[in-house]
């Protein structure tokens, strides 16, 4: 029996499609308070006063708090500590938290947080990031946390990437192409909005129960903000309705502002974003502008790459410098480039703090290397699949910051499968035939190939470990807790599957309990396509101890090896018995990292995930509309353990890379964002969803990971929003260089 | 999250209108509540009462027939419009049109009263009923009276009915078999959106009829103005749209919104009207351009 490869159903799937599955909001706790947030309506300014005198007299309202009230340090704890819980002197951002009320009921939070009045002197604010690198800007950010002050006091961070001569690769090249790239906002989008409940518990402890990706960073931020000892703070993820990536690091502040109400209330409080506050208050995609040349020989080899980014960090830093380091070292793409220069900087400005979403910081840098790659083939006269295959990295090959690949490339065959499955030049004489066919639809063909470094790497090595228990009932079933979360993506089958597979007994007989950092060590964050990877290691690890123990055990029974899956209740019987230990931890650290902050160069990542998708578009030149009609997406993650869980999140992937490339926008004025919820903001909807898009995986495996796994999560975005703008750009013959390629744009591309 | 108001299911149309006049203009009607409980939330309504007609059985009636037309009750809720034979052989634009209204969901809930009724510039069973002739049928404790959706609209989001009046039904005259409609919208995503720009059009090539319809691109949907001439089903088709454009100009004034921007709404009107023409003339399939 193998449970690995072909997977079993989601075992967490029947609730959800049931509505069994219970969310923050469905939770309650006896004399539970509910937060409303008195946030910023101006993008800067100084307060003035803060008068909640009205809130408080409220006959419904239990509490307020200001930062006079914060116990600990008034900081949202992430990476830099610039984030204040709640502003108290200036704030820099529309939504930024100023004061927190609790009442008995939400209807009375909402009512009284009207009641508040306070009074700013409004400063001048800067909200797009060239322009806050000006001399004589606004100044944003919270000078401790501008890492590049001497330069700019708004440069939070800038990081550079210097390999070989990159004057000389440019000498050497035969066709140089240059050009810039700007990417809008994308918002997350998740089901279920941000949410957290905070109860105060017996001894001086607390306990959050919110939906959230990272248990851990919430038991540090509210230990930080409260001034507890870590022990004192306990977090439970409840079942989360999406994340990807919204959910890293907000949730901090989430949990928090609703532990800062339940401490001084001393009574359980909820804090449940609506629609519009979520979009309008938490983390997006950075905004970006890439500047990008590339030089070729004749023959298409990669000579040089020099890359100017810059990220719209917004207010505050947040995970902006983690951010940034991912987006400088996917710059290069999947491909041998001798000779490199990356000049990466992300800027504070008076806007809603970006973070984590997908991808984290390399979609930008993705949309800028494959259009480049597709102007070097169009000047070269060659295919273009063909020059990323002939660029493209393999085994033994240096990456662009000089790290030596020792296993595990599979670029190649994503790119040679894609030609095949998408039977590429027939597709393109088909196009081609179709354009000359119609007098205003067009149709068109694009490619995008990428690379993933898996984990969190060199720039925080310290996070990618995980832990697991494993405990053996004394029926013979099992009971597993981790440290990283179920979000939608299938971690509960995978991690299921794993252990299972190896102690040999049905999926029904274990149960993975919901995540509770008093479970298991500090495991990470779940981000960075790493859940799997590092959790299946960490469950590998404590099921190779329980089997060394079961063995013993059914050999003192005399049962042989063949029949103690079978016969596991016997065995487990005696553990019971005999008053045998039958409770293990597993352990998982990742392969060590390095990487040099002056050269850029090093050992950023353990490995490498990598994707090829082709899509075909049909554009309709009167109107500008953009129909997405296919897609091939051909991944290598390594082994794939479960098929339907890693299919899905490929096309998933496909579909909001779609929304980001074509049908979502944010527009921004004065700071403020021009959204409220979904009517104004578009995601695609099913019937965007290419018909019957075509997955496959290439499993280049990767020997330290379990089965060979590597990460999938996050690639499907990344290599599916270039190949869409790539088909785009193929089907109306014209350079298209800001997302999202709307109809609007589209036309003025045309009329170009 | 919803304020506090006062619900009420009301049994008969009279005692839906006699709340309503109580109330002094401070209660809403409630059909589907797919616009009306937004609002709500969102602070844009506040009523005070909410007169939920959906208990009132004659209300929830579809009849048609060839000669006398349909009767479209005001509680029926749009997929039944969408899924009834009589609609979609005889009123097919009228049938498309509801059908790209919200979700299937929302179609359940969702009324074609409480569609005109909202005025949303943007209201996709608009256009086919202005170009069809329909007739609101309204109560109100001064009686009965018929309010042709021509007349309905007055601003974004205002009607001409009194806050006491009642919409029972929607009438829609008999057509000829010959008579064609058609109902073409461009939205932001092929899932169910509001209007970028929604047409609909009559055509009768027997007599040469020829009627359009525009929504979002002014502040309500509104009626082209008639060529004033019989139009052949062999009319050239460009010439044709870039009078009947000429006419819609007088009539639109297009604005940029979170969907769109002004510009673009012009520049897809002359686009909308040929397709629509051609659908109209040639019996060519739109919906099929772009999947």
């Amino acid at each position: 029996m193998t449970l690995i490869g072909a997977g079993v159903p989601r075992p967490d799937a029947a609730d959800k499609v049931r509505g069994e599955a219970r969310f923050v909001d469905d939770l309650a706790f006896p004399g539970m308070l509910h937060a409303r947030v008195i946030r910023s309506p101006i993008p800067h300014g100084r307060i003035l006063r803060v008068d909640l005198s009205r809130v408080a007299t409220h006959p419904r309202v239990h509490c307020t708090v200001t930062p006079d009230d914060v116990p600990g340090e008034n900081v949202v704890h992430v990476i830099y500590d610039d984030q204040p819980a709640l502003a108290s002197d200036v704030v820099r951002y529309v939504g930024e938290p100023v004061a927190l009320l609790a009442a008995e009921d939400r209807e009375s939070a909402r009512e009284a947080e009207t009641l508040a009045r306070v009074d700013y002197e409004a400063l001048p604010a800067v909200s797009d990031p060239l322009e806050a690198l000006r001399p004589g800007a606004p100044v944003v950010a919270v000078p401790a946390a501008a890492e590049g002050r001497d330069e700019s006091p708004n440069l939070f961070n800038r990081m550079r990437l210097v390999k070989g001569d990159v004057k000389r690769g440019f000498a050497e090249a035969d066709v140089i192409v240059e050009g810039e790239y700007r990417t809008g906002y994308q918002e997350h989008a998740y089901l279920e909005t941000q949410g957290a409940i905070a109860v105060p518990e017996e001894q001086g402890a607390i306990t959050i129960y919110g939906s959230l990706q990272c248990p851990f960073y919430v038991q540090g931020a509210v230990a930080k903000v409260l001034g507890l000892p870590l022990a004192k703070v306990r977090v439970v993820q409840t079942a989360t309705g999406g994340a990807f990536g919204g959910k890293e690091d907000v949730p901090s502040q989430v949990a928090s502002l609703a532990a800062l109400l339940a401490w001084k209330a001393r009574r359980a409080v909820k804090l449940v974003y609506d629609r519009e506050e979520d979009v309008l208050t938490t983390s997006k995609r950075h905004p970006s502008v890439v500047r990008y040349k590339s030089g070729a020989k004749k023959d298409g080899t990669l000579t040089a790459i020099e890359v100017d980014f810059v990220y719209n960090a917004g207010a505050y830093q947040t995970l902006s410098s983690a951010v940034l380091w991912r987006g400088l070292l996917t710059a290069a793409g999947p491909y041998r480039v001798p000779n490199v220069g990356i000049d990466g900087r992300s800027v504070a400005t008076h806007t809603v703090p970006n973070g984590a979403f997908r991808g984290f910081g390399s979609p930008q840098v993705i949309f800028a290397h494959e259009s480049q790659m597709d102007s070097l083939a169009e000047r070269l006269g060659m295919d273009r699949l063909e020059i990323r295959r002939r660029n493209a990295l393999r085994v033994g090959d240096e990456t662009a910051c000089g790290q030596k690949l020792k296993e595990s490339v599979g670029v190649l065959e994503t790119i040679e499968r894609a030609r095949e499955l998408s039977r590429w030049e027939d597709r393109l004489r088909a196009v081609a035939a179709f354009n000359a066919s119609h007098p205003h639809r067009r149709r068109g063909v694009g490619v995008s190939s990428v690379l993933y470094g898996v984990g969190l790497g060199a720039k925080s090595p310290f996070l990618d470990k995980a832990g697991a228990y494993l405990k053996l009932e004394a029926d013979g079933s099992v009971t597993l807790a981790v440290g990283t979360v179920e979000m939608g993506q299938g971690l509960t089958a995978a991690l299921s599957q794993i252990a299972c597979d190896a102690l040999g007994i049905r999926i029904d007989r274990l149960q993975l309990t919901p995540v509770d950092t008093t479970r298991v060590p500090d495991s990470g964050p779940t981000v960075a396509s790493r859940g799997t990877l590092m959790s299946g290691l960490a469950v590998l690890d404590a099921v190779k101890k329980l089997r060394a123990r079961i063995l013993d055990a059914s050999n003192g029974l005399g049962i042989p090896e063949e029949e103690i899956p079978a016969r596991l209740n016997e065995i487990a019987r005696s553990f019971f018995l005999r008053n045998l230990d039958p409770a293990v931890e597993g352990w998982a650290h990742a392969e060590p990292v390095d990487w040099d902050p002056e050269t850029g160069l090093g050992n950023p990542y353990f490995v490498y995930s990598y994707a090829t998708h082709v899509a075909e578009v049909e554009v309709d030149l009167t109107t500008g509309e953009i129909s997405l009609e296919d897609c091939v997406a051909v991944h290598d993650s390594g082994k794939i353990l479960n098929q339907g869980t890693a299919s899905g999140q490929v096309e998933g992937g496909i579909v909001q890379g779609l929304g980001f490339a074509v049908t979502e926008e944010i527009a921004e004025k004065d700071g403020r964002l021009k959204v409220k919820g979904f009517t104004t903001y578009r995601i695609p909807t099913i019937r965007d969803a290419p018909p019957s898009p075509t997955v496959e995986f290439v499993e280049a495996l990767y020997s330290p990971g379990p089965f060979g796994a590597k990460g999938l999560g996050e690639v499907p975005l990344m290599a599916a929003h270039a190949a869409i703008a790539r088909a785009i750009a193929h089907a109306i013959g014209k350079a298209v260089s800001a997302y999202p390629l709307s109809p609007e744009r589209v036309r003025q591309a045309l009329a170009s | 999250m919803l304020g506090e108001f006062e619900y009420v299911r009301a049994k008969t149309i009279k005692g839906g209108y006699s709340l309503l006049a109580k109330a002094g203009g401070e209660a809403a009607v409630l059909a589907g509540g797919t616009d009306l409980l937004v609002n709500i939330r969102a602070g844009k309504a506040s009523p005070r009462l909410l007169v939920d007609m959906k208990g009132v059985k004659s209300l929830d009636r579809l009849t048609f027939s060839p000669k006398t037309g349909a009767l479209i009750g005001a509680s029926v809720p749009l997929n039944t419009i969408v899924e009834n034979r009589g609609i979609r052989t005889r009123y097919p634009g009228l049938a498309e049109a509801a059908w790209t209204v919200g979700s299937y969901q929302i179609r359940n809930r969702a009324t074609i009263a409480g569609n005109l009724c909202n005025a949303s510039p943007a209201a996709d069973t608009a256009p086919p009923l202005l170009v069809l002739d329909a007739i609101l049928e309204v109560a109100s404790p001064r009686g009965e009276r018929e309010v042709p959706v021509r007349s309905l609209f007055v601003d974004s989001k205002k009607t001409s009915l009194s806050f006491d009046e009642v919409v029972t039904a929607i009438r829609i005259p008999p057509v000829p078999a010959t008579t064609r409609t058609a109902f073409l919208k461009r939205q932001r995503v092929k899932g169910h959106d509001l209007a970028i720009l929604n047409v609909a059009g009559r055509y009768d090539p027997a007599t040469g009829d020829l009627q359009i319809a525009i929504g979002s691109c002014a502040k309500t949907p509104v009626l082209v103005p008639p060529l004033g001439e019989p139009v052949p089903p062999d009319a050239p088709i460009p010439e044709l749209a870039r009078r009947l454009e000429a006419l819609a100009i007088q009539v639109v004034h297009p604005i940029s919104d979170l969907r769109a921007t002004a510009e673009y709404r012009r520049a897809l009107l002359p686009v909308f009207i040929r397709r629509l023409l051609e659908a109209l003339l040639q019996q060519s399939d739109h919906r099929e351009a772009i999947r």
